[in-house]
């Protein structure tokens, strides 16, 4: 559990130096599939159906989908990296350390780990729209936003399958 | 039974336009889709008179009076847009703007936008109140770019990522809204009513936390100020049926649900305070887009920024508080979608025979369009709260309510603000309708009287509310 929660942190402040944008969806990819595997870990604990269903959607649209048509439109473009951050790579390794302090100062209550790695995501994905001026970066910023979601969602209540899916 | 005749006629609508290619019997049939539910409405609104409340499929939707007046703006500004966009759509297929299988989509989108509309108003389970109010940002998203020049994909790029991340904080704090609960989460207590009633096991700081998030998230959203960047390009570049949809209806209703949220958490203990949030964001909406008014070059944006205000002064009525605040609160928020709706179809009827958004490129408009520049008069008497309309006496009570509860900062900048407002829009309409350009000779354009059916029914619309509806709320 703790070996996956790490993957998904380290995916997440790996995103923050890269230019290209192929490398962007492969970290975006390992990230999801690191989420879908928690998702897993938790049905396997607890022995519910739902944990299950909510790990195969992640891996199917966020893992799969998602990252293919990505890829696609990268190849119909004819820049394949991003010149021009607005905030470059080495000061968003430090932002991006920052948020890891901010969210364990934050939630220092919260016995759970993923409810600050989820904040974490949620903190990164807002600053990867706000800097990046590519379209597919921050459709990514997006996406990370929305995985953070989904783990403050599996740490702190549990919904009903319709509703997850709705959140998807 | 109304419920499922409104639900299952907006599917049946969108079925038909994704299946038939005639353009004219789609708009057709969705005027007469829009017809009818706005009688199920009304006889709804009856009904809720005399029950109270009603309840729906095991308590997952719900109906009271505060519902009922979001269900009366939804059906009556439908009503009028979905007119409207009957000649609009033929002209622009007439003319070979747009294709048909774009017009197609234009209807498929309208509708999927009035259904999830709808259940923003029926929900009573706050996720799927959340749920709905991200559906109502994927279908508007593409309304707005939906001519596909440079300026309005831009739009709706910036629309489509500013409300999904305020709106993604919001969902952030009803999660944690519902966590501090600290009961197990069943569909029974996701309900609003059984949130509202038991209140008092919250967890005091998350819920601080909860609800600034969910202010902050879906009031992006309602477009307070700081927040309210996607608006004005947003208002402004999509076509001006659906601006006076999402402006009349989608703004009061991500207002409706911040509030809902407040009526949950203003009973607890130390958290009396949080109405300070809406008179400080109110303030904030109303100085910001006043002076934004004032200096505006473009009328479809003049009126977005009007929106923003307007937003601001139901926002203000809310946090002051008191039997006149809320009461004020609402009559505006009706009045405000109906004369917004007039507006908007106004400008989009001068939109389509200038081809220009720009305020100092048309002149005279008085000669050339005679109707539409008097229902442009007339709008513009409505918004900026003129004495024979209701808007007039709800801006009243407000300034009332904040003198009574104290806050006199804000209701002396509030006071400030609508007279720059008024000002504003005496000089950008002035100018349009009044001054005369020396070198071009008069001619009435033909085209003046085209599509006027929909702004006499706003109108009675107004007239009504501002005749009767203030009568059964005072008594």
């Amino acid at each position: 559990m703790n070996l996956l929660i790490t993957l998904t942190l380290l995916s997440t402040v790996a995103m923050s130096g890269f230019r290209r944008l192929k490398l962007m969806t492969g970290t975006f990819m390992i990230q999801s599939l690191s989420i879908a595997f928690i998702c897993f870990f938790l049905g396997y604990e607890t022995n519910e159906a739902h944990y299950y269903a909510l790990g195969m959607l992640t891996i199917l649209i966020k893992a799969i989908v998602i990252p293919i048509i990505m890829n696609k439109s990268i190849n119909k473009l004819k820049t394949a990296r991003e010149m021009n951050m607005i905030i470059n790579g080495y000061w968003s390794y430090i932002f991006s350390s920052i948020f890891v302090v901010i969210a364990l100062m934050l939630l220092k209550n919260f016995r759970q780990d993923l409810i600050k790695t989820g904040l974490v995501l949620i903190l990164f994905g807002t600053f990867i729209l706000i800097t990046r001026k590519k379209a597919i970066n921050q459709m990514i910023g997006f996406l990370t936003v929305e995985n953070g979601i989904v783990l403050i969602e599996l740490s702190t209540v549990q919904m009903n399958l319709a509703i997850e899916f709705g959140i998807f | 039974m109304e419920l499922w005749l409104i639900f299952g006629l907006i599917a049946l609508s969108t079925l038909i336009s994704f299946l038939i290619k005639d353009i004219k019997t789609i708009s057709c049939i969705n005027i007469s889709v829009s017809i009818i539910n706005f009688i199920a409405c009304i006889l709804l609104v009856i009904k809720v008179e005399s029950f109270d409340t009603l309840f729906y499929l095991e308590k997952i939707l719900f109906l009271d009076s505060y519902s009922t007046v979001q269900l009366f703006i939804i059906s009556g500004v439908t009503l009028v847009s979905s007119i409207y966009s009957y000649k609009y759509i033929l002209n622009e297929v007439k003319h070979q703007i747009i294709s048909i299988k774009k017009a197609k989509i234009f209807y498929i989108l309208f509708n999927l936008f009035v259904f999830s509309m709808y259940l923003i108003s029926f929900a009573n389970n706050v996720m799927i109140m959340w749920i709905s109010l991200e559906a109502t940002t994927l279908a508007t998203a593409f309304l707005i770019g939906f001519n596909g020049d440079k300026l309005s994909l831009e739009a709706a790029w910036k629309y489509i990522i500013l409300c999904s991340v305020g709106i993604t904080i919001g969902l952030v704090g009803i999660i944690l809204l519902i966590y501090s609960t600290g009961s197990n989460v069943t569909m029974e207590n996701l309900n609003w009513t059984y949130l509202s009633k038991h209140y008092s096991t919250f967890d005091i700081t998350i819920t601080k936390i909860a609800f600034t998030l969910i202010f902050v998230g879906i009031g992006t959203k309602a477009g307070f100020a700081p927040m309210h960047t996607w608006l004005s390009d947003g208002h402004s570049e999509a076509p001006s049926p659906i601006s006076a949809m999402m402006s009349g209806i989608l703004l009061n209703l991500a207002l409706y649900v911040v509030v809902r949220f407040y009526v949950i958490i203003k009973n607890i203990d130390n958290l009396q305070n949080f109405n300070k949030l809406f008179v400080i964001f109110g303030v904030l909406s109303l100085f910001i887009s006043s002076f934004s008014i004032l200096k505006q070059n473009n009328y479809k944006r003049l009126l977005a920024f009007s929106s923003v205000e307007n937003i601001g002064i139901i926002s203000l009525g809310i946090g002051f508080g008191g039997y006149f605040g809320l009461f004020a609160a609402v009559l505006h928020s009706i009045i405000h979608a109906f004369g917004k709706t007039l507006l908007f179809l106004v400008a989009g009827n001068i939109l389509e025979n200038y081809k220009t958004k720009r305020i100092d490129k048309i002149h005279y408009l008085f000669k050339f369009m005679p109707i539409n520049s008097a229902f442009l008069i007339l709008g513009m008497l409505i918004i900026t709260g003129a004495p024979p309309f209701a808007s007039f006496f709800s801006e009243y009570y407000i300034l009332i309510s904040g003198i009574k509860s104290g806050h006199f900062i804000a209701t002396i900048i509030y006071a400030l603000c609508l007279l720059i407002v008024f000002a504003g829009f005496l000089v950008a309409f002035m100018k349009m309708i009044y001054t005369k350009q020396n070198d071009v000779e008069v001619v009435k354009l033909e085209e003046d009287g085209n599509n006027i059916v929909p702004l006499i029914i706003t109108l009675v619309f107004v007239v009504f509310v501002s005749a009767f509806l203030m009568d059964i709320y005072i008594t």
